[in-house]
């Protein structure tokens, strides 16, 4: 891998987190936020892939990699715990709100 | 059995882990599993900590890996820091969390059997990151605090509860990504996520910057760092009590703790001061915000939960003053007692908090009297940790934010002090708001469920673990010292038999009201009992502190708080005059206010801070440097506000608040006060002749200008116009705690303060020579004539008495501000003749109101033949007070006159004169109406006593000490008479 496109990479990476988190601020919709969060994560995993050839192109640095794997298994885990959330939070009667929890964002 | 370090620190995350699969498993024994793990994991970080400290930090390999590719778990000071400050609230909150899930299962609330998991593995992950040395492992354990953090919050399983937990878990992820960006920056850049190689390799560049700026939002946003913070009060406001708990007291924390590793390790030469002081704004910001939003609060739970939002804010400001590396040590203490401080304190208020709303159903703030009174221990907890939030002494609380103080004012970052006691005074205004409905009563009330006591001595447990916590702050500095430059050094009083009699004189009161407040209110004789034991063995220990002093013996004890803080105790000539006039004064008013309150309600809790008041001020005489002087200071503040309050209803809650709203502005001035002169001078001891000769040459016009806020702190309580508003007010208090404050607490703290401030910390040469004392003299002249004018205008007895308080009172200052021995002699001895007189003028005045029903002037005549005793003592003193010959307060009067004369200030005699005449002006024609005007047919409200003319308990005071005022003034020249001490003190201080 040339190094231009390791740069490619980088910056690829970079904009992903930028749009992701421009979706979790800017979307009303839960679901958009859970897709907007996991936009963001596939950002920092593309950076940390491409953070791999570093060293050199034929024998990538494997740190980079498991950091990655368990980067994936993580965000696995928090979005399947974002969705089950979102899916009581729909399910539930809205109760007595004291006006004190607000809006979304 | 022998446990190696690394085994610990193994057991310290797989424990809860563990745990956490067996409570899940075994759902039913989720609690006893939990408690079990907590206690075993307290005594491993407990055990952790000894062997850091003994032996310095602790590496493990996990699996023998070495890095790159193996994980390393290293143990340095602040990890073991870290890990006792979460296993300390850990073991607490996992006890309550059993009484109060099984009390929840009752009322048919969601099932808690998910709690005991997701609480161990936050412990889990907690411990895991205290003890990781990579950022890549840290990433992690945040990752997982946050996850299980989370579940926890939506327990409740209502919809606010779920939307907060939703909200929660989109910050914390978005944190954590942006946690993330930054290690793949470092990653890529430096090829290490190694804290230590990290250290090594960085340099300042865009690339480190980048990264740092990523990881400490993110951070932020984990930490609820304003402007960051607005997931935290809604995932509060419907969580468990416990879950609130540990989510205030410990995870925010743990943000905290991983911004500190990468401040100060990782990006240790990468840093800006101007992040820094960015990073000491928000700090700031968040502090006013987060308690401008408590103050509006209407629900407990929330008002706690903004008061967290402003109390990290202080966390932050270690940032800006870590900057210069003068004095990072002492920033680096004050900022982790602080955060231990925070932990306990504030998971006792959410347990406390906790209890009150299962009692009550709900938490709102003004409805919660009724369950207030059901539940007095919680109450007391959220007393108790309050006086930590709001850091007032000797709490934890305060010696962080002293710590932190002194740093900001010697590093001359004034603007971090100003912004940390404003900070402290916000806090006292919103927890008095906690505070009030515990005094407001309901007497319709039905507790919903009957709390347990555990679960009420669990959160009292935890505040007083915070309070005292205070007194033993040198720990962490010397742990967190471990690994890190800097050390101190730390040591504590011996023990011997002076020492045990000052602790004795100071403890007396002290038991005897921790005792009292344990008592049912219907064991009046035991309480009576215990009341005249205390004020009785304090006269005998009194009466030999005495007779050391006389024979020369050296009384002092001292013990180091935390490292430049020093708590010292020691007996001087002026200690020994205030102590025993306070504790004869004592005596006769306890005796007095049991007759008084017979029958009356709340009288465990009157007589319990009765006690604790007296105590403040024994301990307040007896304080041999600045510091403890303070801290008693401010504890006879907390100690009176019940008192002043006591009857309950609105007029003295309105006069308790305005008491408040005085002497903590008072005592936060005073606060700055020392604070700066001991940037200035170093640590202050009381010393006879002063203790700043060495700064005077070079700092005259700071040294003026703190005298000026001295005065300021001072004068609240010694009530010098224009800080006496709030005495007439506090009138509405019970008449043997006028008596008390007139005569024998606080406003006599005011002026012996004001006595040692001239004495002892300048210096009478000093402060004469800085040209201070003229002013002062000016101020108090003032005051006498004022306070005389006004009292001659009022009705009502006991007002009129509080102006010629305010008058009186400012005779002492006089006498100590005009230079010259024999002023100095009228204004200490008036310290005890205006006590003797005025204590007697309110033991009158309670008695015309309790036997006749009499409260104004106008309704005294004839008082002199229905209560002939009693007018008589009233007499005595209020010619005492006029100055005739030969009572007390002539002795007082001709001394200042001549010392006035003597010094050249002529104007002197003329307010003399002037107040001699108003005081006769306002007492005559009081005697007048009691002796020869004739009786009404009817008194207001009479009651009969039998043989005498009012109840001997009432009686018996009053006469007491109009003898000794007869005693003062007649055998004033016998060599044991206060006139004697106060010559023999004016003499050391004027080295004659």
């Amino acid at each position: 891998m040339s190094e231009p496109l390791t740069g490619l990479y980088l910056i690829v990476g970079a904009a992903l987190f930028a749009l992701g988190l421009y979706g979790l601020i800017a979307s009303a919709h839960i679901l958009r936020k859970i897709i907007a969060l996991n936009v963001m994560a596939n950002g920092v995993f593309l950076v940390f892939v491409a953070t791999a050839a570093r060293v050199s192109a034929d024998a990538p640095d494997p740190v980079p990699h498991a950091m990655v794997l368990t980067g994936i298994v993580v965000a696995v885990c928090a979005t399947g715990l974002a969705l089950v959330l979102a899916d009581r939070v729909r399910a539930t009667p809205p109760g007595t709100d004291d006006g004190e929890h607000g809006r979304w964002t | 059995m022998d446990v190696s370090a690394e085994q610990l620190i193994a057991l310290l995350i797989l424990l809860p882990l563990l745990a956490a699969a067996a409570a899940f498993l075994w759902p039913r024994l989720g609690g006893g599993i939990t408690l079990f793990a907590t206690v075993v994991l307290l005594a491993a970080a407990l055990h952790l900590a000894a062997q850091v400290l003994q032996s310095g930090t602790i590496t493990h390999r996990v699996g023998g890996w070495d890095a790159p590719l193996g994980i390393h778990l290293r143990a340095d000071g602040l990890a073991a820091f870290m890990l006792v400050v979460f296993t300390v609230v850990a073991l607490p909150v996992s006890y309550y969390a059993r009484g109060y899930f099984s009390l929840r299962a009752h009322t048919g609330a969601s099932p808690s059997h998910f709690f005991w998991p997701l609480w161990l593995f936050l412990l889990a992950s907690l411990n895991a990151m205290a003890l990781s040395a990579d950022i890549f492992n840290l990433y992690v354990t945040l990752e997982l605090m946050g996850l299980a953090a989370v579940a926890l919050v939506a327990l409740a399983g209502d919809a606010p509860a779920l939307k907060a937990a939703m909200r929660y878990l989109l910050v914390s992820l978005a944190g954590s990504l942006f946690f993330l960006m930054g290690v793949a920056l470092l990653y890529a850049a430096y090829a290490t996520v190694d804290l230590t190689l990290l250290a090594e390799r960085i340099a300042p560049e865009p690339v480190a910057w980048t990264a740092l700026a990523l990881m400490t939002g993110g951070l932020m946003a984990k930490g609820a760092l304003f402007p960051l913070h607005f997931w935290l009060p809604p995932a509060h406001a419907g969580a468990p009590a416990p879950v609130s708990a540990a989510l205030s007291a410990l995870v925010v924390k743990g943000a905290f703790y991983i911004l500190l590793r990468l401040w100060f390790e990782a990006f240790g030469g990468v840093t800006t001061a101007l992040a820094a002081q960015l990073l000491g704004v928000l700090g700031t910001a968040a502090i006013l915000w987060g308690s401008v939003q408590a103050l509006v609060q209407v629900r407990l739970k929330l008002l706690i939960a903004y008061s967290t939002v402003a109390q990290l804010g202080y966390l932050f400001l270690l940032f800006p003053l870590t900057a210069g590396a003068a004095g990072a040590a002492t920033v680096w203490t004050g900022t982790m007692v602080f955060l231990l401080s925070h932990a306990t304190a504030k998971a006792a208020m959410f347990l406390a908090a906790g209890n009150l709303l299962l009692t009550a159903g709900h938490d709102r703030i003004k409805e919660l009297g009724g369950a207030a009174h059901t539940l007095p221990v919680s109450v007391f907890a959220i007393g108790l940790a309050g006086i930590s939030l709001v850091g007032l002494p000797p709490s934890s609380g305060f010696i962080g934010k002293w710590l932190l103080l002194g740093a900001s004012l010697e590093q001359g970052q004034w603007w971090w002090a100003i912004v940390i006691l404003a900070g402290s005074l916000l806090a006292a205004a919103y927890l008095m708001r906690v505070l009030i409905p515990a005094f407001t009563r309901d007497p319709e009330f039905k507790p919903v469920v009957h709390v347990p006591r555990g679960m009420e001595w669990t959160a009292f447990a935890l505040a007083l673990l915070s309070l005292t916590l205070g007194f033993f702050a040198t720990w962490p500095a010397d742990l967190i010292a471990v690994g890190a430059a800097a050390s101190t050094g730390a040591g504590g009083g011996a023990m011997n038999a002076e020492a045990a009699l000052l602790l004795a004189i100071l403890l007396s009161s002290f038991v005897t009201g921790v005792l009292i407040f344990t008592l049912p209110e219907a064991s009046h004789r035991l309480r009576t009992g215990l009341n005249l034991l205390g004020a009785g063995s304090k006269l005998v220990f009194v009466a030999l502190l005495v007779r050391g002093v006389y024979a020369g013996r050296e009384y002092a004890v001292s013990w180091t708080m935390a490292p430049g803080v020093e708590f010292a105790l020691g007996a001087d000539a002026n200690s020994v005059l205030f102590v025993t006039l306070s504790t004869i004064l004592w005596l006769f008013t306890t005796l007095y206010a049991i007759g008084y309150l017979e029958d009356s309600p709340h009288r465990s809790r009157f007589f319990g801070f009765f006690s604790m008041c007296v105590s403040a001020t024994i301990g307040l005489a007896l304080a041999a440097n600045l510091v403890t002087f303070l801290i008693f200071y401010e504890l006879l503040t907390l100690a009176t506000f019940p008192l002043v309050v006591h009857r309950g209803t609105p007029a003295t809650m309105r006069a308790g608040k305005v008491y408040m709203a005085y002497t903590l502005g008072g005592g936060a001035t005073l606060l700055l006060a020392v604070a700066w002169l001991q940037s200035i001078a170093g640590p202050i001891a009381f010393t006879e002749g002063g203790a700043l000769e060495h700064v005077v040459a070079s700092h005259p016009a700071e040294l003026r200008l703190v005298f000026a806020l001295f005065v300021l702190g001072l004068g609240v309580k010694a009530a010098l116009v224009p800080l006496h508003g709030w005495l007439p007010q506090a009138m509405v208090a019970p008449a043997p705690v006028s008596a008390l404050l007139h005569a024998v607490a606080v406003v006599k703290a005011g002026a012996f303060g004001i006595v040692r401030l001239v004495y002892d910390v300048y210096g009478a040469e000093t402060a004469q020579s800085l040209g201070v004392l003229a002013p002062l003299a000016w101020l108090a002249g003032f005051t006498i004539v004022y306070g005389s004018v006004r009292a001659l205008f009022q009705d009502e007895l006991k007002k009129r008495l509080a102006y010629s308080t305010i008058s009186q009172v400012s005779y002492i200052v006089l006498g100590v501000a005009i230079f010259g021995p024999l002023a100095s002699i009228g204004g200490i001895v008036h310290m005890v003749h205006q006590g003797l007189m005025k204590s007697t003028l309110f033991f009158g005045a309670g008695n015309y109101a309790e036997t006749l029903g009499i409260h104004r002037v106008s309704e005294m005549n004839g008082v002199g033949r229905r209560l002939p005793w009693t007018t008589v003592a009233f007499t005595v003193a209020a010619l005492g007070m006029i100055g005739v010959p030969p009572l007390a307060g002539y002795i007082s009067k001709s001394y200042l006159q001549q010392g006035a004369l003597a010094a050249g200030a002529d104007w002197v005699v003329l307010v003399l004169g002037a107040s001699s005449l108003l005081n006769a002006a306002y007492f005559l024609p009081i005697l007048f109406r009691a002796w020869f005007l004739p009786a009404p047919r009817q008194w207001p409200a009479e009651r009969r006593f039998g043989r005498w003319e009012t109840h001997w308990m009432l009686l018996l005071p009053p006469l007491f000490t109009a003898a000794l005022v007869l005693y003062a003034g007649l055998l004033a020249d016998s060599s044991f008479s206060p006139l004697a001490w106060a010559k023999l003190i004016a003499a050391r201080e004027y080295g004659q």
